[in-house]
């Protein structure tokens, strides 16, 4: 009964968002899929450039493999935004509307607001990433036996941003602030998280050795790695699989009990 | 009869930033104040019947049924809804406050479905199809929201907070800013609902209307409690007088806050309101009152009105 309830309330939850992330559909599609595409352009113009002027290898990529490889972390790249950004730009405009008052007195689990955020996010992502995935497929041909490790993966990193996105987008609307600081620790995280070049570059200097400690506690590192990793037939490492999969299962939990705690216990500010 | 709202010895506080005529200061070291928005409060409301909470912006109402609702939580103090904790009883309250609550950028009829979801009613589009019509929001439903007059929008989030056929009903200020035939629509609502309701409300007409008993709140505390005509007792040897001028000089309002005879005062759309002690003081008031330029004296039966502004002690004019 209770899952039941679950289901139909992320079902309302996805159905409600989607329509309203459609009202601007222009905004929409820029937030989800032009900033990400921005952001692999200079890559891919240097690779590029590199490679045209008759370099042979970087690190461990190859005039055939670079493009699949940024498109790969140009999907997770999308995924994590998506999720992300879901409930930071969404609470904001919920909190002058008191929508989010209203959701707090219904007799919802909170988890529903990630599963049904879960269920949108798929549904808005999906086109975009058969679109690149059939591109880095011209790029680098691979079996269709990368779908379903695919599909899991872009599931995971989905779960694991909306959670983050949920703590963002709370903490956001008590103070304003917070809202800015979290756009910034975004591109942290996508620094961290090499969308857009080898591990292997923080090895180069000790200060970004030091962060590689960091891009190594990093899911969204190992999401990417598992997914390269899948494309390209190099190897699944079963322990960064049981490493994310550990955030997939404890992350809802934790930002659903910091959710509840945090909503009774500051006062929102600003309207 | 037995108790559906039950509050004992509540208080919420919160902090406040103050604004600094510095803006250096202000920015780099702002200063907070703390605000007792609900101050040790008891009530006490049985099935079935309608509460009005009258006062003043700020005076608390808003903060109050955030804290009965589960919305905000309260620093202290007790509050059961039908004998019940506020999360047991939770799918059986109804809650609006005034216009808001409601998506603007999808159609009413999407918002309804939303939240008939969330509350996990059956038939959802038989019940949405009969508030629509009893709201008459019908022609409405299919329009985005952010289109929507605030009548419309009001009877729109109106017809949320009933979706789920709620025991108890939260109503802040349900007909603040309506014409007279929606704000008419909407009381008539309340009063053929037959559900223990907590309305709060500026309008002393509507209070007057709807409710059984009335509480004035002010600065965060219930100064009084009792039915309209409990209530109107306590200003009966009083007189009330109207008086109506283009703008209420400054001088006119500072000797009324001098006149010993003179109990408070409240500006009115074109005037004044006067609540004197007694009808013999109405010689004197005269007086001063001729000095100035005023296009209509009444004299008035004490109201409602009369006594919110005898237990506020408003003295609003300015």
């Amino acid at each position: 009964m209770q899952i039941k309830k679950l289901y139909s309330d992320s079902l309302a939850f996805a159905e409600k968002d989607l329509k309203l992330a459609f009202r601007y559909k222009v905004n929409f599609f820029a937030q989800t899929f032009l900033t990400p595409l921005t952001t692999v352009m200079p890559f891919l113009l240097v690779y590029s450039g590199y490679f045209l002027l008759g370099g042979t290898q970087v690190e461990n990529l190859s005039d055939t493999t670079f493009v699949t490889f940024l498109l790969i972390g140009t999907i997770v790249n999308i995924t994590l935004r998506l999720g992300f950004n879901r409930y930071l730009n969404k609470f904001k405009l919920e909190k002058y509307w008191q929508t989010l008052d209203a959701i707090s007195i219904t007799p919802i689990s909170k988890l529903s607001l990630i599963l049904g955020g879960m269920i949108d996010g798929l549904v808005s992502v999906i086109p975009g990433i058969i679109i690149i995935s059939f591109a880095a497929y011209l790029f680098f041909p691979t079996s269709l036996a990368v779908v379903l490790p695919f599909v899991v993966l872009i599931i995971f990193a989905l779960i694991i941003s909306l959670c983050l996105g949920l703590i963002a987008g709370l903490a956001s609307i008590f103070n304003e602030n917070y809202s800015t600081i979290f756009q910034y620790s975004l591109l942290g995280i996508v620094f961290l998280s090499c969308f857009f070049y080898p591990i292997s570059f923080f090895d180069n200097h000790p200060i970004l050795a030091l962060l590689k400690t960091i891009v190594l506690i990093n899911p969204y590192y190992h999401i990417v790695t598992l997914m390269r990793g899948v494309w390209f037939g190099t190897g699944f490492s079963t322990q960064s699989f049981i490493f994310v999969s550990m955030f997939v299962v404890a992350m809802p939990f934790i930002s659903v009990a910091l959710f509840n705690w945090v909503w009774k216990r500051f006062t929102v500010e600003g309207y | 009869m037995p108790s559906a709202i039950a509050v004992e010895n509540l208080v919420k506080t919160y902090r406040a930033k103050e604004s600094s005529k510095n803006f250096f200061k202000g920015v780099l070291a702002p200063q907070y104040t703390t605000v007792t928005a609900v101050d040790n409060v008891n009530l006490d409301i049985k099935q079935g019947e309608i509460f009005g909470l009258l006062g003043t912006n700020g005076a608390g109402k808003t903060t109050l049924i955030k804290c009965l609702t589960g919305v905000m939580s309260p620093d202290s103090g007790s509050i059961y809804l039908n004998n019940k904790s506020i999360e047991e009883s939770r799918h059986r309250l109804g809650v609006m406050f005034s216009s808001s609550m409601i998506y603007n950028r999808i159609t009413g009829y999407d918002n309804l479905k939303f939240f008939a979801k969330l509350y996990g009613v059956e038939e959802y589009e038989k019940r949405i199809a009969e508030l629509a019509e009893t709201f008459e929001i019908t022609r409405y439903l299919p329009r985005l929201v952010e289109g929507y007059s605030l009548g419309t929008k009001t009877r729109l989030a109106f017809a949320r907070t009933l979706l789920h056929d709620p025991d108890i009903l939260f109503l802040d200020e349900p007909t603040l800013g309506l014409d007279p035939y929606i704000g008419a629509n909407i009381r008539k609502v309340i009063k053929d609902l037959d559900k223990t309701i907590l309305l709060t409300t500026h309008y002393m007409e509507d209070a007057d209307e709807l409710c059984d008993r009335i509480g004035i709140l002010h600065q965060g505390k219930i100064i009084a409690t009792g039915s309209p005509e409990q209530l109107k007792k306590m200003v009966k040897s009083h007189t009330s007088i109207v008086i109506e001028s283009s703008y209420p000089s400054p001088q006119l309002q500072a000797e009324l806050k001098k006149a010993p005879f003179v109990l408070a005062f409240y500006k009115r759309e074109h005037g004044l309101k006067i609540l004197i002690d007694h009808k013999n003081d109405l010689s004197k008031l005269l007086k001063i009152l001729a000095r100035y330029n005023l296009t209509k004296i009444d004299e008035h039966e004490p109201s409602l009105e009369d006594v919110f502004i005898k237990l506020t002690g408003a003295q609003h004019a300015d």
